[in-house]
């Protein structure tokens, strides 16, 4: 991997943020047409609707609005909310920490049970582990978080029962369990999904891996498996797995908006949930773009990986 | 054609993917014939009942028949994550044909776009654009079938990318065929068919997804019977009735997974050299 | 040599006796090994030759005991070093791989780690020996061993990857880590077919003299009849997974008794009859519902002498001196194989109007790759590259030019570029008429020039039925009303001997030749005046090529038309083409005749791959000359001889500084700065030992024999 590949990869990068911001700009303020009537609702009687359409200058072309509004999000100045009218930058940041927390915690889980799971599917290949991995993976894969969530609640958290909060957030300052077992229940709704559906990428990966020429030629040498396995499969069969991984953090993000909402744990998606309901413009364009802005980061930091792991290709 | 079929006759997977969808769409089509109640009437002295004899699967906090609203609830499933597939599938499709055999500028310019679209999560992507509409279930389709349009036409294209290299588009063009013919009779008919199998996996997204936007209530709307929409409905009920998530729950990860499976099966069917479980 | 027919040999060697192996399907049990008995002794080579599903990889790895769980050993045994291989454990197993038993592969490029350093793996092959071994003196080992094989820099190419080398250096590097446990036993599965052809005679060196170091014995399979002659001391012909013929290679290549052998041999291009244009004999189409039938001889589907007793199996019986043949009319005397359709010799050349070409090519250039687009701005850059440059060729009328390159040479580039599949340069005049620069062509050139591809899997469309395919040319080029298009499509398909019927079928209900036919039927459906050929048979046994060569000659008897043949297969192009042409990294470096025959003047690079081209004949001797380095592009000079840095006779700064230029007389061009004198007094590459001396008298020797061969 060379500097010059760095280079043009940032540069693309920085590309994708640019065209992401228009395009969550040109959703929300252009296509409505009147943004307005989108803030204040049909019934907005006429006078209101003239005062707002002047204090957001939306009679200006859009250009004009799109640079301001760029201007804005790129020097950290994200407007005030209109709902609240705190100032968004803080609020979101405050959520998007919390946010952070939840998908880290629920990311580092899942990478260490889905591979040596997926791993463990592909070495039994036709055999009862393969086929018990398979059938779990399917029904992970076909569950969606809220539905999860829900259940979790209404097994776990049963007040009689008093193990986990049906919700909510606690600060670290509360103390170390307290804070933890808020993040409990979200973090296994969040997990099950990903872990069957990056452990059935795993197993077909290593699959294929095992029936190339040069697994062929590692058993012929005369090598143990467990070298085998070692040295020549799992360095081949990891390598597409960092895609599926960064893939799947798109995923996540998406479930963490939902989770988030279902327990009520104020973050960044149950901001983002709020300020939709309530239509809260600079609130919903703040938080969307923080999260694309994420999700782009860490597909550049999984390209950069690969691209680091991968002796095959000359990366110029 | 037909040995895709007997293929997928022979794959265990797509037998059991087939059998659970078949399931679902006779729901689908028969749902509201064979459902005991109407799926909004109230039966106050009724509430919030575990199953029994007069209600199979129960009844939710207003007392309306579970089971009933259930397989009304089938229907709205299954055209939702149908249309909006194969929305998403045909838009993009063409954009990924095209794009793809023309190459180029124009092609670059098409591919940043969906680099952008693609950086913005589904869920997200969905929201933004309901806000925007408004939150009902046509709606909601639009936004699904145009969050899908990005990914299917990048698949569409990349498929398209190594059509285009085999010899028998060069003998096309060599021969002095139009680009429209070699476009839409040569390489679209061979693009199908993977492309398809892409989409058929998505339903069973497009499903989740859409109950995920009727969970969030930008979905389809009350008092529609919707299983995601139950769900929401039934949020403050549930320590004293699990029934209540548990049903229309089990019902989307069964339609889920009919799709999931249907899918891999179709795909494995397509292309027998991955096709042992 | 001449040891006792089927005799074991003493414990050391190989003895297979009696082996069956089945695959189990859904279907029922597919035999794909019968009764199948071979020895190997020590110090011996033993080529086992077959086309493509004989079993004779199922073989190769049957003795390695690496098979698909489908596959069942129904009979026999495999003995090794005194052991009975097919009832070894796992552990005794790993004991015998890569220590006792070394494997060299068909594809070198699939056959190491991608991920790994090329010594990295060579030491996991070391330490397998002596798993105690220091890492200094393992490494110390691995150099030796790359050393060896002939890898000068063995230090850099310890840590280099496999992307990061060529081919051949990939499989000698399979061929040191082959040998690093002294084996007993190597195994060869094809190891020159992914290779060109004067890569593929390094290797070929190669393994002779690893094979007379370590006196191992030595499994070769390849389906290359004509290579067995410089390799094998044995030969084992195989077929529908019975040995067919066996013996002394010398003795089976002189007087193949197996019907199968001889059709096989007969169907190898042989360059002695170079400038002929003689007809391949023919094998007969299989009979599809008989070729996996079980009982009797597996081949009397095919044979054109198959009688009633042919019904029963035959055993492999010995014949001679030093041979073994399964077939019960193996000893019969003058019986003609030959079918009326083989028979028959081509209409003979008569002079040619060489004042107008029907294609020129002046200053022809080809560029490659694609111009930096937006990608330009974050780095990506012009990529661009000449892939053919500075190309003159003349075509003549019912004429057939044969176009040899080594792969990368730019062969395919020209010919897409002809068509106006690739942008191009230079001047083209078809037909008096010149053809404008770019990749727009008239209508009537496209219809009067048409191209057929290597690949039959992709010539054609794959969901579209034959017919189909058939009919878009006809609608394109021949708006006639008065006959319908299904009767002129059921036309073409004749006219390629494919019966009606196959227009309602898909291409992957047809077998890869004929595919081959319908792209052949497509291409010549219009009556063009030139068809260009690109690399059409190489994806094809020898027996569906020779069909395919004696039917594109007919077709070209019957219309007129002129072939360019592109290949990499120089004995090919010798034994049916009127004139051929050298190709060197994007130029022509010589325009020979066929009718020079195999006899000097040669271009140095001509010169090798001559002598890298295998002669399946036991006494001609070729002689060797082998080039240094790779073939690449870095590898040219940008002002000199294209071929500088490889060339064995390179003459001094001349070659470095200036290009030469195409010169000769006759018809016969050569572009060297080596004097035409010089060139024509060296000794030619092929020469019949022993018996007779001079080039000329040897030809006459070879065609005798190929008469004998007939009758015998």
């Amino acid at each position: 991997m060379s500097a010059a590949y760095l280079l043009k990869r940032l540069g693309s990068a920085i590309l994708i943020l640019w065209l992401v911001s228009f395009l969550v700009f040109f959703i929300t303020q252009i296509l409505p047409g009147n943004a307005a009537v989108m803030i204040l609702g049909e019934f907005a009687t006429k006078e209101t609707l003239l005062a707002l359409e002047s204090e957001l200058r939306l009679n200006d072309p859009w250009w004009h609005q799109y640079l301001r509004w760029l201007r804005g999000i790129v020097t950290l100045d994200w407007g005030v909310s209109m709902r609240d009218h705190v100032p968004v930058m803080p609020a979101v940041m405050l959520a998007f920490g919390r946010s952070m927390t939840l998908a880290a915690l629920s990311l580092v889980l899942v990478v260490t049970i889905s591979i040596p799971l997926g791993v463990f599917a592909a070495l039994n290949r036709g055999r009862c582990g393969d086929f018990a991995v398979g059938t779990l993976g399917y029904i992970g894969v076909s569950i969606p978080e809220f539905v999860i969530a829900t259940l979790l609640i209404v097994a776990l958290a049963r007040p009689e029962l008093g193990w986990f909060p049906a919700g909510g957030y606690e600060p670290v300052q509360a103390g170390l369990w307290q804070w933890l077992r808020h993040f409990i229940l979200p973090v296994l709704a969040l997990t099950i999904v990903l872990i069957a559906h990056i452990a059935r990428q795993v197993r077909s990966e290593m699959v294929d891996v095992l029936r190339t020429d040069y697994i062929r030629t590692a058993v012929l040498k005369g090598l143990k498996p467990w070298q085998v396995l070692l040295h020549h499969a799992l360095p081949n069969a990891m390598l597409p797995t960092i895609t599926v991984v960064a893939l799947d953090i798109g995923y996540l993000i998406g479930g963490v908006i939902v989770v988030e909402e279902v327990f009520a744990f104020p973050g960044l998606g149950r901001l983002l949930i709020f300020a939709v309901q309530n239509r809260d413009l600079p609130m919903i364009q703040a938080a969307a773009v923080v999260l694309a802005t994420l999700y782009a980061t860490t597909s550049l930091l999984s390209d950069l990986l690969y691209a680091y792991f991968d002796r095959r290709i000359v990366y110029a | 054609m037909r040995e895709i079929a007997t293929r997928l006759i022979r794959n265990p997977l797509g037998v059991a993917g087939l059998a659970l969808i078949s399931f679902a769409l006779f729901l689908a089509v028969a749902g509201p014939f064979l459902a005991p109640y109407d799926p909004t009437q109230f039966h106050v002295r009724a509430r919030l009942q575990g199953p029994s004899a007069a209600f199979w699967l129960g009844t939710d906090q207003f007392g309306r028949d579970i089971f009933s609203r259930i397989l009304w609830g089938a229907r709205s499933t299954i055209v939702f994550g149908l249309t909006a597939t194969m929305l998403g599938t045909t838009f993009g499709m063409c954009i990924g044909l095209v794009s793809g055999y023309v190459g180029g500028r124009a092609d670059e310019i098409v591919m940043r776009l969906i680099d952008a679209k693609m950086a913005i999560p589904n869920l997200l992507f969905t929201l933004l654009i309901l806000t925007v509409l408004g939150g009902n279930a046509t709606n909601a389709v639009i936004a699904v079938a145009i969050a899908f349009t990005p990914s299917m036409a990048r698949i569409t294209r990349s498929v398209v990318l190594s059509e285009r290299t085999r010899d028998y588009v060069n003998a096309a063009r060599a021969r002095g065929e139009s680009s429209a013919y070699i476009m839409f009779r040569e390489i679209l008919p061979n693009v199908a068919a993977p492309v398809i199998v892409e989409s058929s996996i998505r339903v069973a997204f497009a499903v989740m997804l859409g109950a995920t936007l009727s969970y969030l209530g930008l979905g389809v709307q009350p008092p529609s019977p919707d299983w995601g929409l139950m769900i929401a409905e039934a949020r403050s009920f549930l320590q004293r009735s699990a029934w209540l998530a548990l049903w229309p729950g089990l019902s989307i990860a069964v339609v889920a997974i009919g799709f999931n499976l249907f899918g891999d099966g179709l795909r494995d069917a397509l292309n027998p050299r991955v096709g042992e479980a | 040599m001449n040891a006792g027919v089927g005799n074991p040999g003493g414990s050391s060697g190989l003895c297979i006796e009696g082996l069956g192996i089945a695959y189990q399907t859904a279907a029922g049990q597919r035999q794909a090994l019968s009764n199948v008995s071979l020895t190997i002794r020590r110090g011996e080579i033993l080529a086992l030759v077959g086309e493509s599903g004989s079993g004779k990889s199922t073989l190769a790895y049957a003795i390695l005991r690496y098979l698909p769980p489908e596959a069942v050993a129904l009979s026999g045994s495999i003995e090794f070093d005194g052991r009975d291989l097919l009832r070894l454990d796992d552990a005794g197993l790993r004991d015998l791989r890569g220590s006792r038993i070394g494997v060299v592969y068909q594809d070198p490029s699939t056959a190491l780690n991608p991920t790994m350093a090329l010594g990295e793996q060579l030491l996991e092959s070391v330490r397998r020996q002596q798993p105690s071994i220091a890492r200094a003196e393992a490494v110390a080992r691995a150099e030796a061993l790359l050393r060896r094989v002939q890898l000068g820099d063995a230090n850099a190419i310890m840590a280099r990857f496999p992307h990061q080398v060529s081919g051949g250096e990939k499989q000698r590097v399979m061929i040191a880590m082959a040998i690093a446990g002294s084996p007993s036993l190597l195994i060869f599965d094809e190891p020159t077919s992914a290779l060109d052809a004067t890569t593929a005679a390094e290797i070929v060196d190669l393994i002779k003299d690893v094979q007379a170091e370590y006196s191992t014995a030595v499994l070769y399979i390849t389906h290359d009849l004509a290579s067995v002659a410089t390799i094998a001391d044995r030969v084992g012909v195989i077929y529908a997974g019975t040995i067919v013929e066996e013996g002394a290679a010398e003795a089976v290549l002189r007087l193949p008794r197996h019907p199968y052998t001889r059709a096989l041999l007969n169907s190898v291009p042989n360059p002695f009859r170079a400038g002929q244009r003689r007809r391949f004999e023919l094998q007969h189409a299989a009979q599809a519902a008989g070729a996996r039938a079980a009982g009797g001889c597996k081949y009397r589907w095919r044979c054109p002498a198959a009688i009633e007793v042919c019904a029963q199996e035959p055993t492999l019986e010995p014949v001679g001196a030093d041979q073994r043949v399964a077939c019960h009319r193996a000893t019969e005397k003058g019986l003609d194989l030959r079918s009326a359709v083989t028979r028959a010799t081509f209409a003979p050349r008569t002079a040619v109007d060489t004042s107008q070409a029907l294609l020129s090519l002046r200053n022809f250039a080809v560029m490659h790759g694609r111009r930096a687009g937006i990608s330009g701005f974050f780095g990506g850059r012009d990529s661009r590259v000449a892939a053919v440059d500075g190309v003159d060729l003349d075509l003549y009328a019912g004429r057939t030019l044969g176009l040899v390159g080594e792969s990368g040479c730019g062969k395919s580039s020209l010919a897409r570029a002809i068509v106006g599949l690739l942008p191009s340069g230079g001047d083209v005049v078809f037909d008096g008429q010149p053809v404008p620069p770019g990749a727009w062509r008239a209508h009537s050139f496209r219809r009067d020039v048409q191209i057929i591809f290597q690949h039959p899997d992709q010539a054609l469309n794959p969901r579209m039925r034959i017919g189909e395919s058939l009919k878009r040319p006809l609608k394109l080029y021949q708006a006639n009303a008065d006959v319908s298009l299904d009767h002129r499509v059921a036309e073409m398909l004749e006219r390629v001997h494919l019966s009606a019927s196959y227009a309602r079928r898909f291409p992957h209900q047809l077998s890869g030749g004929e595919k081959q036919r319908v792209a052949i039927a497509r291409a010549f459906a219009v009556n063009p005046r030139l068809v260009i050929c690109d690399e059409i048979t190489s994806g094809l046994d020898v027996s569906v090529q020779a069909s395919i060569i004696n039917l594109l000659s007919d077709l070209q008897d019957a219309l007129g038309t002129s072939l360019l043949f592109i290949t990499h297969d120089l004995n090919l192009v010798q034994h049916f083409a009127d004139e051929i042409a050298v190709m060197y990294l994007g130029r022509i470096m010589e325009m020979r005749p066929a009718s020079a025959g195999t006899l000097p003047p040669y271009h140095p690079y001509s010169e090798a791959l001559l002598s890298a081209a295998p002669v399946p004949d036991p006494d001609v001797q070729s002689r060797r000359v082998r080039l240094s380095g790779a073939i690449g592009p870095r590898s040219f000079s940008t002002v000199g001889c294209r071929f500088t840095a490889r060339c064995p006779r390179k003459i001094g700064e001349v070659c470095d500084a200036r290009a030469p230029t195409l010169e000769g007389e006759g018809g016969h061009r050569i572009a060297c700065h080596i004097p035409r004198s010089e060139l024509a007094s060296i000794p030619p590459i092929w020469q019949v030992h022993g018996k007779l001396e001079t080039g000329t008298n040897s030809k006459q020797l070879i065609s005798a024999r190929n008469e004998t061969l007939n009758q015998a």
